[in-house]
Formats: C-alpha cells, sequence, structure tokens
C-alpha cells in the first residue's frame, strides 16, 4: 500500500514536471499564427477549347490562371479547389464541373509541373520544391476543363501554393479568383433566294454598290430629233445581281420605234449604224464617234472578274458600234467565265435610231421592258 | 402618602390625554426629502465604445425634475441596489464602475455646476460656488467618460440627490431619486464580401427594382429582324449584364467565327467601318445606332450611364462609335475602365449587329455561336 502510494506520488510529480516544462517552453517558443498571404493580380480567364466556347456552360475549355505570389520561398506544388463560394468554408463543387480530364497547357513564371487531377474539383500541379520570389507573376493553363453546366452563374477557385508536393500542409499563399458561365449568342439569319434588278435612265452607285433605290424614271428621249444625216442616240441603265448558283438572263421585249402605222425598222442582226437608213438598235457597250457624235455609251460597270462579278452583255449586244434589236433577244448573263451568281453590276443600254430621207414626220415611241430570270 | 400618589396619577393621565388629543390635531412635520420625478439615465456612447458596453468608457446623461428648492450640490451615487441593501450596508459599487475620470459634459436647467468631486469611486458630486434657488423643473447633467460596470446584461442603479450645501453634505437632502440602467452585450456582426463576378448574356437582360437581373435573363438563341438582303440591313441585338468588385475591373471579350452557312460565309468587319449595303459584312458595336445603319436604328446605349465611380462599364474603342461595327473574335468589347479601371455595379450592354450582304450571297441559314467572357482581375 505504501508502495504504491510513492509510486502513485512519483507520477505525480513526473506528470506535473513534464506540465510544467511543456507550458515553460509555450512560453518561451510563442507558436506563429498560420496564416497564408493573399496571392496578388489573380485572374481566370476562361478561354475556347477546342470546339466549345470559353465561357459556355458544360464546354470542354481551357482555364487560365495568372496570378503574382507574395511569399519569397519553396513551392512544391499549386492548387486550384473549384467552389461554388468564395470563402474558405467547406468548398461545393459546381454542378457539372468536371477537372479529371485536365492537363497542364502552359506554365509561366515557376516552371517544372506536372498535373494531379485525379480528385474531380480538386487538381494540384506539382514538381519537387523549388523556391520562388515574391513578387513573381505565374501563370498556368489547365486545358479541357468541363465547364460547370449552370447557365450564366459564377463559380469560384480557391488558388493555393504548398511547399510540399502533394498540396498538403499550411497553404503558403492563397487567394480567389472567379468566372462565370454565359449564354452562347447564337445568331441566325437566311440568305433566301435573291435576285435584285432594276431599269431606268440612270443608276447610281452608294459607297460603290449600285442601288436600285437611285433608279430614275424610265422615260427617255432621243438626245436630238431624227434626222437622215446623222444618228439619234438615247442611253438607259439597268442593275443586276443574283445569288443563284447558274446566274440570271436578261431579255429585252416590245416593239420597234413605231409612230401610228409608221415604224423605225429594227435591226434584226448585229450590225454598224448607217445614216439615211431606217434602224432601230441597241447594245451594252462603251460606243464611239463612229457611231456618233458625241459618242454613246458605257460598258459594264464594275468589270467582271469571273468570281463575284460575272455579268457581261450577249452576244448580238455586245460589240462596240454594232446595234440590233429583237424583241425577246437575251441582251446580258451573268455568264462571264462561266454561268453562276454574281454581285449587282451596271449595263448602259445605248439605242441609236437612223432614218430614211422619206420618215414619215411624228413621234416615235418604244416601251421595251427588260426581264431578268435568274435560275436556282 | 396615597393621596399625593393618586394626585400624580391623575396629573399624569390628563398630561397623556391632552397629548394624545394634541397629536390628533397638530400634526408632526415631515423631515424627509421630495421626490425626484421624470427621471431617467441614458448611456450615450463615448469616443469609441457604445453607451451600455460592460467595461466602455461612455457618459452619462441624467435627465430628471426637481420640486424648487434651493440646489448647491447634486450627488450622483451609483450602486447595485436601488436602495439600501438589508444588511445595513447603504450602497454596493458595481464592480468594475469608475466616476474616477468622469467630467462634466453639459448642464441644462439649473447651470454654474463648475465643481466636480470624483475622489470617490462611484459617487460624483457636482457643485456650484453657492447655493441657488431651482425654481423646479427639468434638470439635465451629462457625467463623460465613465467606465459602465464590467458585467455583461446586467442593471445597475444611480440615486441621486439635490442638497442645499454645495459638498452634498446635507444629513436630509432636498430631493431624491433612484434611476436605473443596464449594461448589454454588444452585437458583433461580421460577414464577408467574396471576390464577385455576376455576368450574364442573352437575348435580354430584364431589371428587377432598377438593377440588372441575370435570372430574367433569356435565351441566346437570336435571329435577324429580317431575310438578308442586297439592299437592306438585317439587324439583331443580345445583352449583357456585368458587376465585379475586382481592383482591376473585368474585361469582355467576344469569341467564336463569323456566320457561316456550309463552306459560306458573311465577311466579318476586321476594321471599324460603317455598314455599307451589297457590301459582305459581320459585325458589331456596343452604341445606340442610327437610321444610317438600319430602316429602324438599332441599339441602344449602356444602361445605367457610366459615372467613373461606381459605374465603370464602358464599350471598347473598336466597338464605341455609332453606325460603326467590327468583328474581331477575342477582342475585347467592353471593360471597367470609365474613369479609371475598377469595381462596378452592374450594367446592361445592348450588342448590335449587322448583317451585309452582296447579289451573289449564296442562299442558305447562316449561324455563329458567340461566347462572350467575361474576366476580372483581383
Amino acid at each position: 500500500m505504501s508502495v504504491n502510494r510513492k509510486k502513485t506520488s512519483l507520477s505525480g510529480r513526473i506528470l506535473l514536471s513534464a506540465l510544467l516544462i511543456t507550458s515553460t517552453v509555450s512560453a518561451a517558443f510563442q507558436v506563429a499564427p498560420v496564416s497564408a498571404a493573399q496571392i496578388t493580380a489573380r485572374t481566370l480567364t476562361l478561354q475556347a477549347g477546342t470546339t466549345d466556347g470559353g465561357s459556355k456552360p458544360s464546354g470542354v475549355v481551357n482555364h487560365q490562371f495568372n496570378f503574382t505570389v507574395p511569399t519569397t520561398g519553396s513551392i512544391g506544388s499549386i492548387q486550384f479547389l473549384y467552389c461554388t463560394t468564395a470563402s474558405n468554408g467547406p468548398c461545393v463543387k459546381p454542378t457539372g464541373l468536371s477537372t479529371t480530364a485536365a492537363t497542364l497547357g502552359s506554365e509561366t513564371g515557376a516552371t517544372g509541373f506536372t498535373i494531379n487531377n485525379t480528385t474531380d474539383g480538386a487538381p494540384y500541379i506539382t514538381r519537387t520544391a523549388a523556391s520562388v520570389t515574391g513578387a513573381t507573376a505565374l501563370s498556368y493553363r489547365l486545358s479541357t476543363v468541363t465547364n460547370p453546366s449552370a447557365t450564366n452563374t459564377s463559380f469560384f477557385v480557391r488558388i493555393s501554393t504548398f511547399v510540399a508536393t502533394n498540396a498538403t500542409g499550411a497553404a503558403v499563399d492563397t487567394g480567389t479568383v472567379t468566372a462565370s458561365t454565359a449564354n452562347p449568342i447564337i445568331l441566325t439569319g437566311t440568305m433566301p433566294e435573291s435576285i435584285i434588278f432594276c431599269t431606268g435612265a440612270t443608276i447610281t452607285t452608294v459607297s460603290g454598290i449600285p442601288d436600285c433605290s437611285t433608279a430614275t424614271s424610265g422615260a427617255i428621249t432621243f438626245n436630238q430629233l431624227f434626222s437622215p444625216s446623222d444618228t439619234a442616240t438615247a442611253t438607259s441603265q439597268m442593275a443586276a445581281s443574283t445569288n443563284a448558283t447558274t446566274g440570271y438572263n436578261i431579255t429585252v421585249s416590245g416593239p420597234t420605234m413605231t409612230s401610228g402605222s409608221n415604224t423605225i425598222p429594227a435591226m434584226t442582226t448585229s450590225t454598224a449604224g448607217a445614216r439615211g437608213t431606217g434602224q432601230f438598235g441597241l447594245n451594252l457597250r462603251a460606243n464611239t464617234t463612229a457611231t456618233s457624235t458625241p459618242s454613246v455609251g458605257t460598258d459594264i460597270l464594275a468589270i467582271s472578274n469571273g468570281t463575284n462579278l460575272r455579268g457581261q452583255p450577249a452576244t448580238g449586244y455586245a460589240t462596240p458600234d454594232n446595234f440590233k434589236f429583237v424583241s425577246g433577244d437575251t441582251v446580258a448573263n451573268s455568264a462571264f467565265n462561266t454561268p453562276g451568281p454574281t454581285n449587282s453590276q451596271i449595263y448602259t443600254a445605248s439605242y441609236i435610231v437612223n432614218v430614211s430621207g422619206s420618215q414619215t414626220a411624228g413621234t416615235y415611241t418604244s416601251t421595251l421592258t427588260y426581264i431578268c430570270t435568274a435560275a436556282f | 402618602m396615597k393621596t399625593r400618589h393618586h394626585s400624580f396619577t391623575r396629573i399624569a393621565s390628563i398630561f397623556t390625554l391632552v397629548a394624545v388629543l394634541l397629536l390628533q390635531i397638530i400634526p408632526i412635520s415631515n423631515a424627509s426629502a421630495a421626490q425626484i420625478t421624470a427621471r431617467k439615465l441614458t448611456l450615450q456612447a463615448g469616443v469609441s465604445d457604445g453607451g451600455s458596453k460592460p467595461g466602455g468608457v461612455v457618459n452619462h446623461l441624467f435627465d430628471f425634475s426637481v420640486a424648487g428648492s434651493s440646489v448647491g450640490s447634486i450627488k450622483f451615487e451609483y450602486c447595485t441596489t436601488a436602495a439600501p441593501v438589508t444588511n445595513g450596508v447603504n450602497c454596493n459599487l458595481p464592480a468594475g464602475l469608475s466616476t474616477t475620470g468622469a467630467t462634466l459634459g453639459l448642464e441644462t436647467g439649473a447651470t454654474g455646476f463648475t465643481g466636480i468631486n470624483t475622489t470617490t469611486n462611484g459617487t460624483v458630486i457636482i457643485s456650484r460656488a453657492s447655493a441657488a434657488a431651482v425654481a423646479g423643473g427639468a434638470l439635465s447633467y451629462r457625467l463623460d467618460g465613465v467606465t459602465n460596470p464590467s458585467a455583461t446584461n446586467k442593471e445597475f442603479f444611480v440615486r441621486i440627490s439635490t442638497h442645499t450645501s454645495i459638498n452634498a453634505t446635507d444629513v436630509t437632502p432636498a430631493n431624491t431619486g433612484t434611476v436605473t440602467a443596464s449594461t448589454a452585450t454588444p452585437i458583433i456582426l461580421a460577414g464577408t464580401m467574396p471576390e464577385s463576378l455576376v455576368f450574364c448574356t442573352g437575348a435580354t437582360v430584364g431589371l428587377t427594382s432598377g438593377v440588372p437581373d441575370c435570372a430574367t435573363a433569356t435565351s441566346g438563341l437570336i435571329s435577324f429582324n429580317q431575310l438578308f438582303s442586297p439592299t437592306d440591313t438585317a439587324t439583331a441585338t443580345s445583352q449583357m449584364a456585368a458587376s465585379t468588385n475586382a481592383g482591376a475591373g473585368y474585361v469582355i471579350t467576344v469569341n467564336g467565327p463569323t456566320l457561316t452557312s456550309g463552306s459560306n460565309t458573311v465577311a466579318p468587319i476586321g476594321s471599324t467601318a460603317p455598314g455599307v449595303r451589297g457590301v459582305s459584312q459581320f459585325g458589331l458595336n456596343l452604341k445606340a445606332n442610327t437610321t444610317a445603319t438600319s430602316t429602324v436604328a438599332i441599339g441602344s446605349e449602356l444602361a445605367t450611364i457610366s459615372n467613373g465611380t461606381n459605374y465603370r462599364g464602358q464599350a471598347t474603342t473598336s466597338y464605341a462609335t455609332v453606325d460603326n461595327f467590327k468583328f474581331l473574335s477575342g477582342e475585347g468589347v467592353a471593360n471597367s475602365g470609365f474613369g479609371g479601371f475598377g469595381g462596378t455595379d452592374s450594367q446592361i450592354f445592348t450588342v448590335s449587329y449587322i448583317v451585309n450582304v452582296p447579289g451573289s450571297q449564296p442562299a442558305g441559314t447562316y449561324t455563329s455561336t458567340l461566347t462572350y467572357i467575361c474576366t476580372p482581375t483581383f
């Protein structure tokens, strides 16, 4: 009994001594508070993946992290913890987010890392611990991360640096970044089958493009009275474009110049004008003074190139100073090089009238109808 | 001898009877003090402590009314009870209370109390040079620099008495009254504002109580207002809202292809330029455009307008000119740099899209999936 009491007394003294030493040591060596420093200049940029836009919900994209660590010291690992909240409380992984297929796409500032993506939502990059000088800008791109599935929703990534190579122990530096998924904007519009065609005395361009809204009246008067000794001329214009795969044809229809029962003979074959001869004809070229003074007509504008500009006068109406008029004839088409769609070009139709000395006096008119037909 | 004794007894009885009768007729005057009325003690915040903070150095404001009398001094005696306790102890000082540093902060009603005696902790006596009549009415005195009792959520009492003497030594005060107050646990509210980005896109983003509400964002499926045509400009709009508390603000980029139909495309506007009908063009801006662009004017300015303080959103240079458009994938279209980069409240950007086509634009349905990315820098 006495021995037991002595043993108990001895144990008590040892325990008391241990407590005393512990408290003395604790007092002597104050434990520094474990508080990580704040990572600065930190951003998370969502970048497009192979097929998905960077902020697409559930998109497989790249996450680019840029930040500056303030602490000089060893870094063995950096963890990227994906959470629904920014705070240091419990981390709830955003729904739909997946990092298990993530790869380390790029690294700058502190390099030599490989990625550990075993834990979904908490990948970390690791290397043999090596020192990094404070205030160093670092950047890492995690590729093929699957974004959270919620639309227009923010998510947070808590970045922590560790001395340990497996993202354990006390974090050295920490910082939170945030990004948001966003509705992809899907624009849809329809280009319909199109033909833009207009005629008038004149058609002008707006910003270099023929503009049918500028087409003037189709009532056109010849430049002078008809005369056996001179050629009367007139012009009209037309503009045409189409996206028809085989292009367009433009025909002219109508009677020759007529005054009551009197007419001016139409030029049924493409020939040059001859003063003193009854002739009514047209072409789509820039003619010379061989035809009239002043010269009449202009070549097609813009000049065809066989790709997006394909307009051309048709045979019979394509030779300068040669004219023809057969109602129903094709006068132009979009077959330069090969039939196809074409942007708008302006044709100038030149009309000539020559009369014989016996041409009956009167006012002669002809109402011509141009028809543009596109085959899609 | 017996006769004398009877005479004495009779005289004593008569005297007693007369005395009893006189006592009934002539009341004895009352020597107790009058009651102070309308009395209260208001605990007021000190330099750094809330008024009821336990152990806080605060101000004690006394308001009360007295009947007309001559007042030379007023005593404030701090106790744990309102009246003397039963064991004969007059007043127990509340633990932690200290009045030795008290000063007279203000006086109204009866003034001229230039003296203050704080020698005895828990007892403060303010005094005049000489007693002066108080007409009666409301008085108030504030003792500053009083250290509250240290117990939490614990009432304490102050016995107020007015005296004719200038040092509160009168045996019978002119007026007395007790007030009470209580310390209270300070309510310490704490909350954290985390790194924040709220960003959304859609055909439209609505407001709730005047504030952009991403919950109202509609689908991002948007059709142009009309068929594409060489003679007119097709238009469409989308909206996006953004706010952040990032110190360096945010940048919004647009990413994606131009309008495409199979192998056919509408050419993106590579540098900022007006729309031209009949020319292949796909572009956007973040402005309120005019009828110079389209028959029906399209777009809206940023709402709310930036002010450089809590609203900093702005379109970037290439997308900030009315009736001028551009589309370059990956380019920043907006940021919170108005008046300097910084955090900003939510604002709604309206993105206007235009399409012009040449006459040869192949027929088809053209689409483009655009991804807007908002990146804050903290």
